[in-house]
């Protein structure tokens, strides 16, 4: 009897372990979720970036990039512009979105996409693909003069397969 | 013999548990390895106005993604009117954001809304303790019969 239940106990954590396994299992297999390759939150940025590299991918594939940004501190005189772009190789070679996001310096808050000119349309997605060993980029430049403008800058990059 | 083995095992499965139900807690709030749906709707037979209204709370700064999709699944032939679909949150200037009209209906019409884009998704940075909303509003025309079906997925990012 206590032979019996020692066993059933032992087993009994070996069980637990193997359906947890099994879920995750049969999840990744209904509906695989993407994998974060890189992140980055730039906060209270005062300067341009200069082509920076996003990521490397050891192979090739489908990418798909989240990226929000948000003027921190306005100068309501400037005229300059704070823009926002990504670089990246794919089958036919280099490709560039050079204005994925903007904002004029003289307005707080969310960056306008160049997809949408009416309306901020905000944080953009763009999902490329790219070759392994070629960088994925980003950099931020300003149209027109320091002004003493911040901004913040966030992103995800995602490997779709 | 068979006591001390048998505690020694109780411990071992009550470990077990207690382990993995803090790995569970513990993941999401350090970091996360692909992003997680937090929030996800299907609303059918939708007609008119929606004020605004929450989607959810973050209770996490971060950075999220809203996938939208909106169809008119009947349309009214009469109809002349058109309906927007718009997005609200709070970012880490500590005022609202909004991306007004992200897709906008054709009422005369059944299908997929856009607004010269394709269905969207969009990324925005919102602070933790500050709802995340939406609204439908009419943008042109007095209204009509027309019936909507909205479709939604929220996920974090980071």
């Amino acid at each position: 009897m206590h032979k019996a239940l020692c066993v059933a106990i032992l087993l009994l954590p070996t069980f637990v372990l193997s359906q947890e396994s099994n879920a995750a299992k049969s999840s990744t297999a209904e509906l695989p979720s993407p994998l974060i390759v890189a992140k980055a939150k730039l906060k209270n940025q005062t300067a341009a970036i200069p082509t920076t590299t996003i990521y490397t991918p050891a192979q090739d594939g489908l990418y798909r990039l989240s990226v929000y940004a948000t003027m921190i501190t306005n100068n309501e005189f400037s005229q300059s512009q704070w823009q926002y772009g990504v670089a990246w190789t794919d089958d036919e070679g280099s490709q560039s979105a050079p204005y994925l996001l903007y904002q004029g310096d003289n307005v707080l808050g969310e960056f306008w996409s160049s997809e949408n000119q009416l309306n901020p349309m905000g944080g953009v997605i763009l999902s490329f693909e790219a070759k392994a060993g070629t960088p994925i980029t980003y950099n931020m430049a300003q149209n027109g003069s320091p002004d003493g403008t911040t901004y913040s800058l966030y992103y995800v990059l995602e490997r779709l397969e | 013999m068979y006591k001390t083995l048998c505690v020694a095992a109780l411990l071992l499965a009550t470990l077990t548990f207690v382990s993995g139900s803090k790995r569970a807690d513990a993941s999401p709030a350090t970091t996360i390895s692909s992003p997680v749906i937090i929030v996800k709707g299907k609303l059918a037979n939708l007609t008119g106005v929606i004020p605004q209204t929450t989607i959810f709370t973050p209770t996490a700064t971060g950075l999220y993604r809203l996938t939208v999709y909106a169809t008119t699944t009947t349309a009214d032939p009469n109809g002349g009117s058109y309906y927007g679909y718009n997005l609200f949150f709070t970012d880490v200037t500590g005022t609202q954001q909004s991306y007004q009209e992200l897709l906008a209906s054709t009422d005369s019409q059944i299908g997929v809304w856009n607004n010269g884009l394709v269905p969207y998704s969009v990324a925005f940075q919102a602070e933790a303790g500050t709802p995340v909303s939406y609204s439908l509003t009419l943008e042109s025309g007095p209204g009509d019969t027309a019936v909507f079906a909205l479709y939604y997925v929220v996920e974090r990012l980071e």
